[in-house]
């Protein structure tokens, strides 16, 4: 099937439903902000509306791009072998 | 401020993820108007005159990502049959990609849009065959993609584009390493589709390079992965490949046994142009199964269709198929007139050294009236590996 060139408001709000706890997890996991939390999922969900046609594993994407932008800088100490 | 509430439990995150999606949902239903809008401002623009393009691109209601991902669809559509509209269409993509509000649509979407359209413009310009501007294209996208934040489909396409262009460079091995990597990208996606599609890019690459076995193999994969009714002409493309590399490969019989599977998919969605290769590799197979007058027939259509569209290059490869026939044929008359017809095409290409010889040798023959199968078939072989 040829995946929809946009997605509904149902879409994002199903999507987002069934995602919330696992993105609250890893939120706090990483000490984020309610504030913080606001302007990262604003900005995911966004990216994931504009690439909606693009993408097939949207929770995975969602997931991922969480992580990425919440994960701790590694620093030269850790990095270290 | 800690997240981590005082009696050591998660925060609650509710009404962050309610304003969050509140928040989506003004913005998204801007975007969906302007996706409406988009296809009537694609009309005006296509409409205009190139000297008022510009004029309108300046207008604030062109500046709009739903126009831009039009334009690329359209580019996308014209790529196989009109290469010079597909470039034309990834040009004003590009525009209206650079002129993109990154306050209003966020620094990363504006960027990954331009990133997509240079990609675009630079795989139409390998089609239409201008590969060095496809290259600096290239550059380019790779450029705006990084200050995207690197998003993983812009790579795996923009991966993909450069594999094809090394491919049409003739750097079949750094094709197939670039294919790996999109490959890998839409594996992790579970995007069965796109691997589906890229399989069969990296199988060209390996027909290309000559390793046809893999090639056959790599065809058949992508095609058993592939959603035809999300992109159904990639299907006919496909299919195409694998007839021409199981003739290649010397097994004429399944050659021509998937091509009757493949007679009613042509017909129902090949391009005219789809149905002359059709007809090209069917007399082809024809011929090397000594069935001669058919061959003679397909090979005949063919040729004219691709002398209808001018299409000379094909036409005069198509030709030199069609004079190896009347030559097993002993129409003597006839190759002589086809050989005389095709060389000045073939003298006016950049080829190889080892093309040039027999092209000198096939000079030699058409001017002393000795033009042979064995001069032809000669010829033949240098020119495909030109």
């Amino acid at each position: 099937m040829c995946p929809q060139a946009r997605p509904s408001q149902e879409d994002l709000d199903r999507l987002m439903q069934r995602l919330r706890p696992r993105i609250a997890g890893l939120l706090a996991s990483r000490n984020v902000s309610p504030e913080e939390a606001e302007r990262l999922v604003g900005e995911a969900l966004i990216e994931i509306a504009f690439r909606w046609s693009r993408m097939h594993d949207r929770a995975g994407w969602l997931l991922k791009t969480l992580d990425k932008k919440t994960r701790p800088e590694t620093t030269e100490e850790e990095s270290a072998p | 401020m800690s997240p981590m509430r005082d009696d050591g439990r998660r925060p609650d995150y509710t009404p962050a993820f309610d304003r969050a999606e509140e928040g989506v949902r003004r913005r998204f239903a801007r975007h969906t108007e302007e996706l409406d809008a988009a296809a009537s401002l694609a009309v005006d623009l296509l409409a205009a005159p190139e000297a008022g393009r510009e004029e309108l691109l300046r207008q604030p209601r062109f500046r709009a990502l739903g126009l831009c991902d039009l334009l690329l669809e359209r580019c996308r559509e014209a790529w196989t049959e009109k290469p010079a509209r597909a470039v034309e269409l990834a040009v004003l993509a590009t525009e209206v990609a650079g002129r993109l509000d990154a306050a209003h649509y966020g620094a990363g979407i504006v960027e990954d849009a331009r990133a997509r359209t240079w990609g675009h413009l630079a795989n139409a310009c390998r089609i239409g065959s201008d590969l060095r501007r496809a290259e600096e294209a290239l550059a380019t996208a790779w450029e705006h993609h990084r200050k995207a934040g690197e998003d993983a489909y812009t790579e795996a396409e923009i991966l993909s584009f450069e594999g094809s262009l090394r491919n049409s460079q003739g750097q079949f091995e750094e094709a197939v390493r670039l294919f790996d990597r999109a490959l890998a990208i839409y594996r992790e996606g579970r995007d069965r589709h796109r691997e589906g599609r890229t399989l069969i890019k990296k199988g060209m690459a390996r027909g290309d390079g000559g390793r046809l076995k893999e090639a056959i193999r790599l065809l058949r994969r992508g095609l058993s992965a592939i959603d035809t009714a999300e992109e159904p002409r990639l299907e006919v493309v496909a299919r195409h490949n694998l007839i021409l590399y199981l003739h290649e490969s010397g097994d004429s019989r399944e050659a021509l046994a998937v091509l009757e599977r493949s007679r009613r998919l042509y017909e129902v969605l090949g391009e005219p142009l789809h149905r002359a290769r059709l007809r090209w590799v069917e007399g082809k197979i024809f011929r090397d199964l000594d069935r001669l007058e058919e061959a003679e027939v397909s090979l005949g259509e063919a040729r004219a269709a691709f002398l209808e569209r001018g299409i000379a290059f094909d036409a005069a490869l198509v030709s030199l198929d069609l004079a190896m026939v009347h030559a097993r044929r002993g129409n003597t008359g006839k190759v002589q007139r086809l050989a005389a017809e095709m060389l000045p095409i073939f003298e006016s290409r950049d080829v190889r050294s080892e093309a040039l010889a027999a092209l000198v040798l096939l000079r030699g023959a058409v001017d002393t009236e000795r033009v042979s199968l064995e001069i032809l078939e000669h010829l033949s072989g240098q020119l495909r590996r030109a």
